[in-house]
């Protein structure tokens, strides 16, 4: 196991952003999977629903981007904690839903922010497991410039999420969120660490996005399959079952040894900090690491998997009096298309935190 | 030999039921008050993780009972 460790930051800030639509979760899955209320059918789709514990969900009313979500969160961030702008050297955004392909949502964003001349802006596609990487290459840049860094990460899932898939439908929401990461000599330890398993890209992925199948108007039309799905060709396709075992196995397996080789149990950290995939999965999951689900904070019943942003989002949700007040360790995970994972061992708090911000747009 | 209290047990907790209330005769899609495919992801999971018996979706379709599932591991 390779592991990065890094001295010296401190998250001075966070807040999140969700859109205003909401989507009741069960009454749509019923819709989704055409059943009668009182079927055996029925009670499996409340089951279901009750397995992976999203009960809302929020999307984007067909305008609001990336950018725009985390602009929001960016903007309350910085008004709430009096932050300057010429203490910022760099901004990280996280997304695999950007505004275009280029120029990258970071640049923009200097602007729009009046963010100095010099900042270095970088995006990140990293799909679930991206917060990590993020607060990787921002703890990165943060040390070396000696500057805060502007860590975004927002997803706008639902805009290439078919609305009749099986898998995917009922999963999926949006969010956009703001943090900062800012150098501090008395900041203990970060310890991260990146396992990826490229063999199994077809498991779960955003297909016809990029070049390999070129830009064409069959991509637009609704293709049927088998389970009685159907998306478009660049809608996000899962292979649940694959998903699921890697993240029950492979990353306990990680995450197990990335705990022994730091010297450290469920008892040295204060809270799991989960990406927020789906409750069942999860939940099996903490048990196999032998953490108590009190020590595990779940949005996901509010906001649905909100895939890269559902990590800072969670914190913001579920901790933002606990990160306000005091300091805590927490033991971060996320994992997704690659298949790819980050694991992370790092403190928050006490700092600014916003309560959840709903985008009027 | 499996010990079969200990394999309902844990068949009980992905279930979301008591280990008193399933038996090797329960038709674990039709005889307990909550169930979908995310609980049958959880169950071949656990044959492979606790028992070192990988079963493909396939042959866990043909399962029908959890006593169909305890004579794979039991074999």
């Amino acid at each position: 196991m390779v592991i990065s460790r890094i001295s010296g930051l401190k998250i001075e800030g966070i807040s999140a952003v969700v859109p205003s639509k909401e989507i009741d979760n069960l009454r749509f899955a019923k819709d989704l999977f055409g059943v009668e209320e009182g079927s055996q059918q029925s009670r499996s789709v409340e089951s279901l629903i009750r397995s992976i514990g999203i009960e809302k969900r929020r999307i984007c009313n067909g305008n609001e981007t990336s950018l725009d979500l985390s602009l929001r969160a960016a903007k309350e961030l910085l008004k709430s904690g009096n932050f300057r702008n010429e203490d910022f050297g760099g901004i990280v955004f996280v997304t695999q839903s950007p505004d275009d392909l280029c120029p990258n949502n970071a640049s923009y964003m200097q602007y729009l922010l009046g963010f100095p001349e010099f900042t270095a802006v970088i995006d990140v596609n990293l799909a679930c497991p991206g917060y990590v990487y993020g607060l990787w290459i921002a703890g990165l840049m943060a040390g070396n410039l000696q500057k805060k860094i502007l860590l975004l990460d927002a997803e706008t899932n639902s805009y290439f999420n078919s609305p009749y898939d099986k898998t995917t439908a009922p999963l999926f929401g949006d969010a956009g969120t703001a943090t900062i990461i800012a150098p501090n000599s008395e900041g203990p330890e970060w310890r991260f660490t990146f396992p990826t398993d490229g063999s199994k890209r077809d498991v779960l992925l955003v297909p016809g996005f990029g070049f390999r199948e070129k830009p064409s108007p069959e991509k637009l039309e609704y293709i049927s399959y088998p389970d009685g799905s159907r998306r478009r060709r660049f809608d996000s396709f899962m292979d649940g079952q694959a998903v699921f075992s890697y993240v029950t196995q492979r990353v306990s397996k990680y995450m197990k040894q990335f705990m022994k080789e730091l010297d450290t149990t469920p008892a040295n950290f204060d809270y799991l900090m989960l990406h927020q995939a789906n409750a069942f999965m999860i939940k099996m999951l903490a048990t196999s690491l032998k953490f108590p689900t009190s020590k595990m904070p779940l949005s996901l019943q509010k906001y649905g998997n909100t895939s890269s942003a559902s990590i800072p989002l969670n914190i913001v949700s579920e901790m933002s009096k606990v990160v306000s007040q005091k300091n805590s360790r927490l033991l971060m995970s996320a994992f997704g298309g690659g298949l790819v994972t980050g694991i992370a061992d790092l403190d928050i708090g006490p700092c600014v935190c916003t309560e959840v911000i709903e985008f009027d747009s | 030999m499996t010990d079969k209290n200990e394999f309902l047990e844990k068949m009980a907790m992905i279930l979301e039921v008591e280990p008193t209330e399933i038996s090797l005769e329960t038709s674990f899609r039709n005889d307990v008050p909550y169930w979908d495919s995310l609980k049958g992801f959880g169950m071949i999971v656990i044959l492979e993780e606790d028992y070192g018996k990988k079963i493909t979706v396939e042959e866990f379709l043909e399962c029908h009972t959890l006593g169909d599932l305890f004579s794979r591991i039991d074999s």
